[in-house]
């Protein structure tokens, strides 16, 4: 909830004098305050009316709000309402109301539940004022000094290494200088500094960053930097919306919660900058992250401190529940965020967590993917005892899944059950047997509520809540609270499931893989190698039939042996989000003119012109064989054999320009859009042969191109032919690793 | 020149044509499926030219093999060739790796630069 009034102050100075906001319409309660608080600790700023109090706590932040109840205009409970909505989330200020009236029990609570800190009676005591605002000033001193002094250390040491690498870059070779400049980053400890490709991936990493996000270098580099998100924004799209906003702006920027590589949260604020080359291509993102966590903290001590007044001074049953409820919410929401991939566990933490304070026996049922029957997942009693013996009652009489109440037909219907009182006569009515109802009855139940597990499109299951010999009962009030909360945790769990179901997914792909790279190929060169036996025994006893069958053989054996390479490649660009090249410094013109040479020999009739300057470069060399392979013998291929192949390679503004040209009938129309594609269906028309691949060629070539952060087109008509036209910088960005 | 190819592979069906495909070209072939049985293997052969090696496999992988075969100063100069579906991953200081699957006439041809017939 950002306003226009929300000014934000992220690295307050730290003030020589902690300043506290008086709020009161009396002259003569202001002067009084005053006089108590005379220091020159404090500055003591005043406002007369609500309105002024709100403009002053949005413009600057006070260690502590003291605020008259009774105003005219706007009173107390609406300025520290308004107040809360333009503080930012999180950054509440603690407010210490006075009133003269007395007792109102109701008002207190309201006091409380506007975010009171504290509740003052007048006549005030000086000295008890004196002794709670003391107590908020060394609080706010000691948040300030914190944030002071981590930005000043850290801030201190960027400056200092970004001075050092200037006076490097002055006075050393430019060939020199990135070298330098990357120590001197890699070393910075207060900033994780990282550089991201255009997709997200990590490039690079410096100690700052495996100090602040846990992650060895070799742990990182390569996989995408949603790694540090939690996983509701990873779902929520956030990670390609500030990439996103940092493509477009130049700039993304925000204080918020990512994840350490233990788990834990850490509050961060992250600068994401784009960077470009001379002719404005994106290459990829800087990446700069501080931790705040430590100062978030300090600042929930505060409001813990003031939750902590707060349960002393409320006193009646009824304020201890409120605040049970408050605090079961806050813990058990925290649970449900921060370990929602283990949702078995985290429902056990949740129904740990509403005991005592909410029921004296709580249970969790749950129906898993695929089951039919609910299952318990978690049960909870104050007496240890009592959880053997729900237990045993759940295994020995497991409930009738066609009962007429109770869990089941919750499930069944997503409707809560309400039991304020359990009569002796509905325990005997759902018992099976005498035993049974011993043991219903030991559990000594006196009230009980059950609200459903509501997910998107089913009833996952359900919570039972349940008040044993303590005297409590539930009220239909109780049960709208529990049906909110556990609509949370239906949303958690889901998210858990699919979650689960992805790295299935993923682990099946893995596998996959590692089949088609290794043991497919084991038989396969035992098929080849067997028909180079045969072939040697046909070769001896002078038998040509059998040499043609062992030809054929041969060729079928390389054609699937290709085809797994495809296959490998294409999987491997799916699931790592492109392949990966290995650059090396080379000349283009060799490459080419290897690859000509070895299809003149393949292909004696036919003619290919080559026109190639020398053409270094970084690349890599075994993939663009790959590809020039690839494109040439597909012309080949395709053209009409009267008109030679030309290959054209040049250099134009910056950039290697290689055209690959054939004659002939073009491309048809409906085969263009999708040539790019992954198993197209050209690849079945009338057009291709018999030694016909997957349709994957091209599609592999073009993934290889792009890894070089290169273009691969086609152009295709009746008039001009087919030329296919790839375009290489003369380094892709990522510089070879070794 | 020596004659004997040690042949390190536990896919038995590969073994067997590889063994026969050299065979067939005039070699002698100690074959071994696995790192362990080849260094047992090693007591018997005489005349080694050349170590064909995999990589993956069962008791002794390919790795540890190499490892304790460069413990024998006496071998020192047998060439190591590894033949892998990771080729990356080959250790350092082998002779050559191939990729699987590898063609026979290029098996035979690096075969041939190291042995008598």
């Amino acid at each position: 909830m950002t306003t226009p009034m929300n000014a934000r102050h992220d690295t307050p100075s730290v003030s020589a004098t902690v300043p506290i906001l008086l709020v009161d319409d009396r002259p003569a309660n202001i002067l009084a305050l005053e006089g108590i608080l005379a220091s020159p600790e404090y500055e003591l700023v005043v406002a007369r009316t609500g309105r002024d109090a709100v403009q002053l706590a949005s413009q600057r932040h006070f260690a502590i709000v003291l605020l008259d109840v009774q105003m005219p205009e706007m009173d107390g409970f609406e300025t520290a309402s308004q107040m809360r909505q333009f503080a930012r989330q999180g950054r509440t200020v603690p407010i210490i109301f006075l009133t003269a009236i007395d007792g109102e029990r109701s008002r207190i609570l309201r006091a409380y539940a506007e975010g009171a800190a504290d509740f003052i009676q007048k006549p005030v005591e000086p000295e008890v004022i004196r002794a709670k605002v003391s107590v908020f000033a060394e609080l706010f001193r000691t948040q300030q000094r914190l944030v002071a002094e981590q930005a000043k250390a850290g801030e201190d040491r960027l400056r200092l290494a970004l001075e050092a690498a200037r006076r490097e870059v002055a006075e050393t070779r430019s060939s020199e200088v990135e070298q330098r400049f990357r120590v001197l980053v890699e070393s910075v400890e207060d900033y994780a500094i990282v550089m991201l490709d255009p997709k997200g991936h990590v490039m690079t990493w410096n100690v700052g960053a495996e100090r602040i996000n846990g992650y060895a270098a070799n742990e990182i580099i390569g996989k995408s930097f949603k790694e540090f998100y939690p996983p509701e924004d990873v779902t929520a799209g956030k990670c390609e919306l500030e990439l996103d906003v940092a493509t477009r702006e130049g700039r993304f920027e925000e204080e918020g919660w990512r994840i350490r590589k233990d788990g834990a949260r850490l509050w961060a604020k992250v600068t994401i900058t784009a960077l470009r080359n001379r002719e404005r291509t994106l290459v990829g993102f800087a990446k700069v992250t501080r931790d705040l966590t430590e100062r978030e903290r300090s600042e929930e001590k505060l409001r813990h401190v003031a939750t902590e007044n707060a349960v002393l001074e409320a006193s009646s049953a009824i304020e201890k529940r409120e605040l049970a409820r408050r605090e079961f919410l806050a813990q058990a929401g925290e649970a449900l965020v921060s370990s929602s991939l283990d949702y078995r566990t985290t429902l056990a933490t949740v129904a740990r967590l509403a005991v005592p304070a909410l029921a004296d026996w709580c249970s969790v049922a749950l129906v898993e993917p695929g089951a039919t029957a609910p299952s318990p997942v978690a049960v909870t009693h104050t007496d240890p005892g009592k959880v053997q013996l729900a237990r045993e009652l759940t295994e020995r009489y497991p409930p009738d899944p066609n009962a007429r109440t109770g869990v089941p037909q919750v499930i069944r219907s997503g409707k809560s059950e309400l039991y304020a009182e359990i009569p002796a006569a509905l325990l005997e009515a759902s018992a099976v047997d005498s035993e049974h109802l011993r043991l219903i009855r030991e559990l000594r139940l006196e009230s009980a509520m059950i609200v459903p597990l509501t997910g998107r499109d089913r009833v996952l299951g359900a919570m039972s809540f349940v008040y044993a010999d303590s005297g409590r009962r539930y009220t239909e009030n109780d049960v709208a609270f529990a049906e909110d909360f556990a609509r949370r945790a239906a949303m958690a769990i889901e998210n858990a499931q699919a979650h689960a179901a992805l790295s299935a997914t993923l682990e099946f792909n893995e596998r996959f893989v590692a089949v088609l790279g290794h043991d497919l190929r084991n038989p396969l060169a035992a098929i080849d190698m067997a028909a180079a036996v045969l072939r040697l025994r046909a070769t001896s006893a002078n038998d040509e039939s059998m040499s043609h069958v062992l030809d054929r053989m041969k060729s079928s054996s390389r054609r699937m042996s290709r085809m797994i390479e495809q296959v490998l490649d294409l999987t491997r660009s799916r699931l790592e989000g492109g392949l990966a090249i290995t650059p090396a410094s080379m000349d283009l013109r060799d490459t080419l003119t290897g690859i000509v040479n070895e299809l003149l020999m393949a292909h004696p009739s036919r003619s290919i012109v080559l026109r190639c300057q020398p053409l270094r470069g970084t690349w890599d060399p075994d993939r663009l064989e790959q590809v020039f392979s690839n494109l040439i013998a597909n012309a080949i291929h395709y053209g009409q054999a009267e008109t030679p192949v030309t290959v054209d390679a040049r250099q134009e503004n910056g950039m290697i320009l290689v055209d690959v040209h054939n004659d002939g009938e073009p491309i048809p129309e409906e085969l263009r859009v999708e040539l790019f594609n992954p198993f197209r269906r050209g690849s079945r028309d009338s057009r291709a042969s018999k030694t016909a691949g997957l349709g994957l060629g091209l599609y592999i070539s073009r993934q290889i191109v792009l890894a070089h952060r290169g273009g691969l087109e086609a152009r295709s008509s009746t008039s001009e032919g087919t030329t296919f036209r790839v375009k290489l910088p003369h380094t892709p960005l990522t510089p070879a690793s070794d | 020149m020596n004659h004997t190819v040690l042949l390190v592979e536990d896919d038995d069906e590969l073994r067997e044509s590889m063994r026969e495909l050299l065979e067939g070209n005039g070699y002698t072939v100690v074959a071994a499926s696995d790192g362990q049985e080849a260094l047992d293997a090693l007591a018997r052969v005489e005349h080694l030219c050349v170590v064909l090696l995999d990589l993956l496999m069962p008791r002794m992988n390919g790795w540890d093999f190499f490892e304790k075969l460069r413990e024998r100063p006496e071998l020192t100069g047998v060439p190591v060739i590894v033949q892998s579906s990771a080729p990356s991953r080959a250790p350092a200081g082998v002779t050559r790796v191939l990729k699987k699957p590898v063609e026979p006439e290029l098996l035979v041809s690096v075969v041939r630069q190291y042995c008598a017939e």
